[in-house]
């Protein structure tokens, strides 16, 4: 059924002012019952963002995702991803038009198409003017080449931060060093000096959000779930990108406390639960049935999201650059791949899943080549893993009924 | 015309080998060590036994690695240094680390994307635990003075390939790119008395040519990309009557310019030296790579590139619409070419290369 509340989007409208406040009211009509109302801020806090860079108010920065976004709140730059911009777009369904620009400009259809979509969204133009752009190194390659190339593009700096994929004291040195060299940077860009207090202030807010944060993956623990896994995967923008505004603390307090109730009601928004699922990487980002088959029809609840998963300590405010360089290098993904498959198996127990699902992005490199090793981790485990080839902004890549198919075989597996 | 045979020893003598996957990997470290250091690619790589650790959307050179990892069939081989030069290769290690037992020592390298003083300093710092973890696995303290005899025998290998690239700079070729290739190949995996000598020998018998004989004059060619898992493309633009003149590829001029300069402290020299180098697509200093692709294109009186990728390499996909809007803009017509590595598409390339030829 057609949603009246759903609005047709072209490229051009992204670029108006209006577009951002008839979303923001459409947010707020959005008729969906079991919708968390954090999620709506969530909502509100991106499309404002997006907002602010459109009518040219702040500063902004276009960077890679788990920017060290601390730092950027405490300068007032507002963070603009990508790779977040890249699944908004498939969202509104214009992810083939920025893919076919990007492919026009001879980049091959062979790399990950939320890169490639990010990259058309560049030579487009479709943002105003950054600041800078920045990337971090620790995901992929794509990404740092995808913010070289808008460097080139808006004729902007270019902060590269290597983030090694180790977890040594020399690493989170090596880290903070570029953190507070590109913070000096970025300040001059501003003609503003860099405020000590401000960085503290948004540490402390960072403190704050992990606080709630950890409190909302305790409660997701309980049996049934009590939040759908369809919903909680947006939360990969917070965690990314979201950590260090006041947004976010009010965003996970939110949710902590609405699933507070929900928990103590043991109501769960898919209707009964019949399969725990945890969910390795990322989504579909276009329009797909991919969620309400798994949570409406076949009853499987994705009780945790490893995106979610809040890995670092808390930050100390009177060293701002060290602890959030620690919260960049130490980053679930980041480092021995064993470290990473004990936390997905604790993540697996901890959250009493019947079997483990990967959709696995095509085009998407680092995450291919630890799929093996995953896979046989869990397998030691005898915990059951299926993985699916599939994409995630682009929907010709997408085929539902195999990927029904798959699901069911799983699921039917697991009895 | 002058050519050079490699024996099978000569590629593959019996010797303790540490192997290595990138040109970033400080092989001097290796060699001070009482390896041999040894480049894994194969003359026909096979990615057939890595399949079903590394998907087939990846970089089908390092699933060729990993193959020849599985495949153990080389006693000598004691073990890798893999760096982590891009997203495949830290797949490799991931891979190498859990599915390859015949190799005791497994060292994974970080190597920055960035190149200034912070990157470096922390480079040095990983090239400081190779050292020790070699010395580790070997038991014993590797001494700067055998740091210093491996730099010299190094820094002579790439003069020497240094000396042999400035020759094609003549309009009048007298060696072939394939004969190039052969070297330079032979270079990442022979012992370095051995090579250095044939070299040195090579480059006498061309100087000493009572009668030169040229390479008929054809447009002369540049190849600019990641690494040639053969001769295959060199020999298509030969055999199209066009020369292969100068490249900017790993299994090229990247691998051997610049020399380690001598100071106090080798560990220094030598992480200077491979950070600096002649710049990978993985690294930031864009403008650096395309200055100097420029440069060579002057310096070899370069007519056309062959904008070479390993399929699945993000690195070098992502940076061809740059080189195509640079070469372009200068005069100088471009054509990708995109290898499977394992020797696929043959015909096809044949094909464009020869249209590409004709063109020029």
């Amino acid at each position: 059924m057609k949603d009246k509340n759903q609005l047709k989007v072209t490229k051009d409208m992204l670029k108006k002012e209006s577009f951002y406040l008839k979303s923001k009211l459409l947010n707020k009509m959005k008729r969906d019952p079991v919708l968390l109302k954090a999620t709506r801020k969530m909502r509100e806090m991106v499309i404002d963002l997006n907002h602010e860079v459109v009518k040219g108010d702040k500063p902004y920065v276009l960077t890679t995702i788990w920017a060290p976004s601390e730092i950027l709140y405490a300068l007032d730059i507002i963070p603009i991803c990508v790779e977040s911009t890249a699944t908004t777009l498939a969202g509104f369904g214009l992810s083939d038009e920025f893919l076919g620009i990007a492919e026009k400009n001879f980049h091959t259809p062979e790399t990950c198409s939320i890169l490639r979509c990010g990259v058309g969204a560049v030579i487009d133009k479709l943002f105003p003017q950054p600041l800078a752009a920045i990337a971090m190194t620790h995901f992929c390659d794509a990404g740092a080449k995808v913010n070289s190339t808008a460097s080139r593009v808006y004729n902007c700096p270019y902060f590269l931060i290597d983030v090694p994929p180790e977890r040594g004291e020399e690493a989170v040195s090596y880290v903070a060093k570029q953190l507070e060299k590109m913070a000096h940077k970025l300040s001059d860009l501003l003609g503003r000096k860099l405020n000590k207090q401000e960085l503290a202030q948004a540490i402390e807010l960072s403190n704050q959000a992990r606080k709630y944060a950890l409190r909302v993956n305790e409660l997701r623990q309980a049996v049934p779930s009590p939040m759908r896994g369809s919903e909680a995967l947006a939360y990969l923008y917070m965690v990314a990108l979201g950590f260090g505004s006041k947004e976010a603390v009010d965003i996970y307090r939110s949710m902590a406390n609405e699933l507070e109730k929900r928990v103590t009601k043991k109501f769960t928004p898919i209707g009964e639960e019949k399969y725990r699922l945890l969910w390795l990487h990322v989504r579909p980002y276009f329009k797909n049935n991919l969620f309400h088959y798994l949570e409406k029809e076949r009853k499987a609840a994705i009780a945790f999201e490893e995106v979610s998963h809040i890995y670092w300590d808390e930050l100390d405010p009177e060293q701002p650059f060290k602890s959030v360089a620690q919260r960049l290098v130490l980053n679930s993904a980041n480092g021995p791949i064993d470290s990473y498959t004990d936390i997905l198996i604790d993540l697996a127990q901890k959250y009493k899943v019947d079997g483990v699902l990967h959709y696995a992005h095509w085009g998407c490199r680092w995450n291919y080549g630890r799929l093996r090793v995953i896979k046989d981790a869990f397998q030691e485990k005898g915990i059951p893993f299926v993985s699916i080839d599939c994409d995630s902004a682009s929907s010709q890549n997408y085929f539902e009924g195999q990927l029904n198919s798959r699901i069911d075989t799983f699921l039917d597996m697991l009895g | 015309m002058v050519d050079i045979e490699f024996s099978e020893n000569d590629l593959n003598p019996d010797l303790p080998k540490i192997g290595w996957v990138c040109t970033y990997t400080p092989e001097e470290v290796i060699l001070a060590a009482g390896f041999l250091p040894f480049r894994i690619l194969e003359e026909i790589p096979s990615t057939k036994r890595a399949d079903t650790y590394l998907h087939y959307n990846l970089c089908p050179y390092a699933r060729s690695c990993l193959d020849f990892g599985l495949k153990a069939e080389d006693p000598t081989l004691r073990g890798i240094v893999i760096v982590h030069s891009c997203d495949a290769m830290r797949g490799l290690y991931h891979n190498w680390q859990h599915y390859v037992s015949a190799t005791p020592f497994v060292h994974f390298m970080n190597v920055p994307k960035n190149s200034g003083s912070l990157a470096l300093e922390y480079f040095t710092q990983e090239v400081q635990k190779l050292k020790a973890a070699l010395e580790t696995h070997i038991n014993r303290t590797i001494e700067d003075s055998a740091l210093w005899e491996a730099i010299d025998l190094y820094n002579a290998s790439r003069s020497l390939m240094a000396e042999l690239y400035e020759l094609r700079k003549s309009p009048e070729l007298q060696i072939k790119g394939t004969t190039v290739f052969k070297v330079i190949q032979a270079s990442q995996k022979m012992p370095r008395e051995s090579f250095n000598q044939k070299l040195k020998s090579l480059l006498e018998e061309i100087k000493n040519q009572e009668t030169k004989t040229s390479l008929p004059q054809g447009p002369r060619i540049m190849i600019v990309g990641s690494l040639l898992s053969g001769s295959q493309i060199i020999e298509l633009v030969e055999d199209a009557g066009a020369s292969v003149v100068c490249d900017d590829l790993c299994s090229g001029s990247r691998y051997f310019e610049g020399n380690v300069e001598k100071g106090d402290d080798p560990i220094k020299a030598i992480s200077s030296r491979y950070l600096l180098k002649a710049p990978c697509a993985r690294m930031k200093n864009t403008g650096l790579r395309l200055e100097r692709a420029k440069k060579l294109a002057e310096d070899f009186q370069v007519q056309g590139i062959i904008y070479q990728t390993v399929k699945f390499c993000d690195n070098h996909l992502y940076d061809y619409p740059l080189y195509h809007e640079f070469f372009q803009d200068a005069g100088l017509p471009v054509l990708q070419i995109e290898e499977d590595f394992v020797g696929g598409n043959r015909g096809q390339m044949r094909t464009r290369v020869e249209a590409f030829i004709e063109m020029l």
